[in-house]
């Protein structure tokens, strides 16, 4: 369980966030949405140990955190199966031990041998993006920070990620912060949205969409969008 | 221009766009040269066969293979000191900004001495007819381009590569290894290549000036002079040459290669 409690930051350039509360149960996803620039990536980066806030409490009950960028951020010097492995390496995992979990890992990421062998720039974006997928989850966390891990991918792309990101969370009962920018992505993916408002950012609302996301198709992901913006633009 | 047809048919300009044009700017210098040489005195300008023949009588005798592998010796010693020297304080300086902005000016009052000036000061500082000299020019002339590279290698290292490597909690060692090296190589290898074509001449120089204790090509060119020997003396700079292309051919490039695989994969199927 994450907890984080009345959390503010401030760059040294005005308050980002503003006493943002947010609880994070084993197994459940959380979506964090908002407007850019409203400090969605400090509250993932404070989530995740990297920055101290400037106020306000983290308490953290899960074991091993781990990071989806934007962007791939992959070793353009490594092949896709280095790259998945080198979380594992940090660890001090011997080479042949985390080869094998990577091989592993990458096909179940929808990748083959020929793309694994692969370096990042002869890769396609979605598959770089698996990559970047594979990498997070080789260190087999509890907790994944995504910090709109699909926005630069076009819509197939996108639906395909998220539904092999749906499927791994079920399957290896994660928890996720998952910060995107696409309302329609939040209700898609989120056991929860947690809403923030343009900086310095409070919750603005916070919602729970009542089916399972595998019952989620599209028609039921507008129908609750369009009431969700219904609803914003009341209050 | 392609797509103008040639005036004269198209196996001339087949001719101009492929990699041949090269070797035939070399034949024409070559028949250039040799034209040249039956128009002047033996004692000034020697054919490129009596070159050629000067090269095989110095073969013959072993004193090129003693010569090239001294001189290949001494450029690759002095130029190993530079990588080490260079690359530590290089790596210091990229990582910490008072370290760059403390050697850095010292770098580029080193860069702008001379040559031929590191010679005459080795001669004060070494002596002449040892090793130590000859290194020494080696090393100090090619230390500023190594140290300028590996500087600007560590500070361009993508900040968000960084950052993920932090959020897996990368231990230093490798994050040296892992993120910051391979980067820095591919700023340090154009500065190698040219480094290693200076350091290649300044060998030669140094030992034509400083003697040492081998029998390297810089001393060959020396008694080559003394015995007013213009053929042996051409076949020497001759030897030079090709051990430079060699050396960048043979051994540096083959060592990029093996360094940096992923520079030479095709695009994929991205």
């Amino acid at each position: 369980m994450l907890t984080l409690t009345a959390i503010c930051h401030d760059y040294g350039t005005g308050l980002v966030l503003d006493r943002v509360s947010l609880t994070l149960e084993p197994g459940s996803v959380v979506a964090l949405t908002g407007p850019s620039g409203c400090g969605k990536t400090t509250l993932l980066n404070i989530a995740a140990g990297l920055l101290e806030p400037s106020g306000g409490s983290v308490e953290s009950g899960f074991l091993r955190a781990a990071y989806v960028f934007q962007e791939p951020r992959l070793l353009p010097w490594r092949t896709a199966l280095d790259n998945i492995a080198f979380g594992l390496k940090a660890l001090g995992v011997p080479a042949a031990e985390r080869r094998n979990k990577a091989r592993t890992l990458g096909y179940r990421m929808g990748l083959d041998d020929t793309a694994l062998r692969q370096y990042p720039h002869q890769l396609s974006g979605g598959m770089r993006q698996r990559v970047s997928l594979g990498r997070a989850l080789a260190v087999e966390p509890d907790l994944l920070l995504l910090d709109e891990p699909f926005s630069a991918l076009d819509r197939s792309r996108r639906a395909e990620l998220q539904e092999l990101l749906l499927g791994l969370i079920a399957e290896r009962r994660l928890a996720a912060l998952f910060v995107t920018h696409d309302l329609a992505e939040a209700v898609r993916m989120g056991d929860e949205l947690v809403m923030l408002s343009p900086a310095p950012s409070r919750v603005s609302d916070r919602f729970r969409p009542d089916r399972p996301p595998a019952e989620r198709d599209d028609l039921y992901v507008y129908e609750t969008l369009s009431a969700l913006l219904r609803r914003t633009s009341q209050t | 221009m392609a797509g103008k047809p040639w005036p004269g048919g198209g196996s001339l300009r087949r001719l101009v766009d492929t990699p041949w044009m090269g070797l035939l700017g070399l034949v024409t210098f070559v028949l250039a040269w040799h034209l040249a040489a039956l128009g002047s005195d033996p004692w000034i300008l020697p054919t490129p066969a009596e070159t050629l023949t000067a090269l095989v009588t110095l073969a013959r005798s072993g004193a090129l293979g003693r010569a090239a592998l001294a001189t290949t010796g001494n450029t690759l010693t002095g130029f190993a000191l530079a990588v080490l020297i260079g690359g530590a304080l290089g790596a210091a300086g990229g990582i910490w900004a008072p370290v760059r902005r403390f050697v850095g000016p010292v770098v580029t009052v080193l860069q702008g001495v001379p040559q031929i000036a590191w010679v005459v000061l080795a001669m004060f500082w070494f002596g002449i007819s040892n090793d130590r000299s000859v290194l020494f020019t080696v090393a100090v002339a090619v230390l500023p381009i190594v140290f300028t590279s590996v500087v600007e290698g560590v500070r361009t290292v993508d900040r968000s590569l960084l950052a993920m490597a932090r959020s897996f909690r990368t231990p230093p060692a490798m994050l040296a290894r892992d993120v910051y090296f391979p980067h820095v190589l591919s700023y340090l290898f154009p500065a190698i290549f040219s480094g290693v074509g200076i350091a290649w001449k300044v060998a030669v120089m140094g030992e034509l000036l400083l003697g040492g204790s081998g029998r390297t090509i810089g001393v060959g060119l020396l008694s080559a002079r003394t015995h007013v020997d213009v053929p042996a003396a051409m076949a020497w700079v001759l030897l030079a040459v090709l051990l430079g292309f060699a050396l960048e051919y043979v051994v540096l490039r083959p060592l990029r290669r093996w360094l940096e695989p992923w520079r030479h994969t095709d695009e994929g199927r991205a």
